[in-house]
């Protein structure tokens, strides 16, 4: 996905085509998973799921959306609906899972990491690995939160971080506070520029 | 929380742009995430029944095992029996249905090839990749249920 196709709102697209599939047209159903799965993708993983567990948890949401299409009402609602029902159906199979990882470890504390691959991390070229560093070293709670909002662009800011439950009490996206540690990390990092 | 909420700028979408960057590599999405969306979706809209692999008595192969060579499946309206040949060093499929004019697709991954049974009942496909197949045998009657084997290994 390059910057510019995100520039065209992923609400917009994720809209429309599901205007088209409410209106019986199925390639629009096709669309719709092609735009959103991306983002359904890093929902399932930032809940702290397995790779298998968060295809599985995405197959699940994309379910619910034809049996509980008929009640979305708004098509600029559509995707928020499906953010929060991946996250939702991701926690609930967290925990499933926590139940039996504290049988083995009664004192581990839950703790949501952001799931990658090590050896990915290592091949990546010297901007994203500075930013990843960064990244990383952020809550876990904003980890889960950006890594889902910069899925999309500008114009869905806001909406993706209401999904993942940041409450929106201003008009139009603002920076927030998680966008702005990971900023001013960058900015104080005289290793990093923007490219 | 002591910041006040400021609008974003160019600096933050380049920031959210190198983030994404980053995360494709470090934790991509499945290159077939959505081609299985897809097909478990079209399964659902159709109704689909998913059909058995038939107990043969003694002799009988699961589908895992790669040298089966010669599987039946039944559903509640159809029998579909598949043979596992090669064909001058490639892999081709022949099958035989109860009816002739019987759709039959033969999906592997995103792909899905279309077959009509003749008077025998029987469809072919060549050459066929190795790897998971499934069968959809369209409905036999008007409102009838679409039937979908279990992927078995070629």
């Amino acid at each position: 996905m390059t910057a510019r196709e995100v520039e065209e709102s992923l609400t917009t697209r994720a809209a429309a085509a599901f205007i088209e599939y409410r209106d019986g047209d199925l390639q629009g159903l096709h669309r719709l998973v092609a735009v959103v799965t991306p983002v359904l993708w890093h929902v399932a993983r930032s809940c702290g799921l397995s790779q298998q567990n968060a295809e599985d948890t995405v197959q699940t949401t994309w379910l619910k959306l034809v049996e509980h299409a008929p009640g979305i009402t708004t098509p600029e609602a559509v995707l928020g609906w499906l953010c929060t029902t991946t996250k939702r159906e991701a926690w609930r199979v967290q925990r499933l899972a926590r139940t039996v990882d504290l049988v083995d470890e009664p004192d581990l504390e839950p703790t949501v990491e952001t799931p990658h691959d090590p050896a990915k991390v290592a091949s990546m070229n010297d901007e994203a690995r500075r930013l990843w560093g960064h990244f990383v070293t952020l809550s876990p709670r904003c980890q889960q939160i950006l890594r889902v909002v910069c899925m999309g662009g500008a114009p869905d800011y806001a909406g993706l971080a209401e999904a993942m439950g940041v409450p929106s009490g201003s008009i139009g996206p603002t920076r927030g506070r998680c966008l702005a540690a990971l900023r001013r990390a960058l900015l104080d990092d005289p290793h990093w520029s923007l490219t | 929380m002591t910041e006040l909420p400021e609008p974003m700028d160019d600096i933050d979408v380049a920031v959210l742009d190198a983030l994404r960057r980053a995360l494709a590599v470090a934790d991509p999405v499945p290159a077939q995430l959505v081609g299985e969306v897809e097909f478990t979706l079209s399964l659902a809209a159709m109704n689909a029944e998913l059909a058995m692999l038939a107990d043969t008595g003694a002799g009988v192969r699961a589908p895992t095992v790669e040298s089966a060579d010669s599987v039946t499946f039944t559903s509640s309206t159809m029998t579909l029996m598949v043979v596992i040949g090669r064909d001058a060093g490639e892999l081709r499929i022949d099958a035989w249905v109860s009816g002739g004019g019987i759709t039959v697709e033969l999906i592997q991954g995103a792909e899905r090839v279309a077959a009509v049974s003749d008077v025998n009942g029987r469809v072919s496909w060549a050459p066929v990749q190795p790897g998971l197949a499934r069968f959809l045998i369209s409905p036999l009657t008007s409102g009838g249920r679409p039937v979908i084997t279990p992927a078995i290994e070629l």
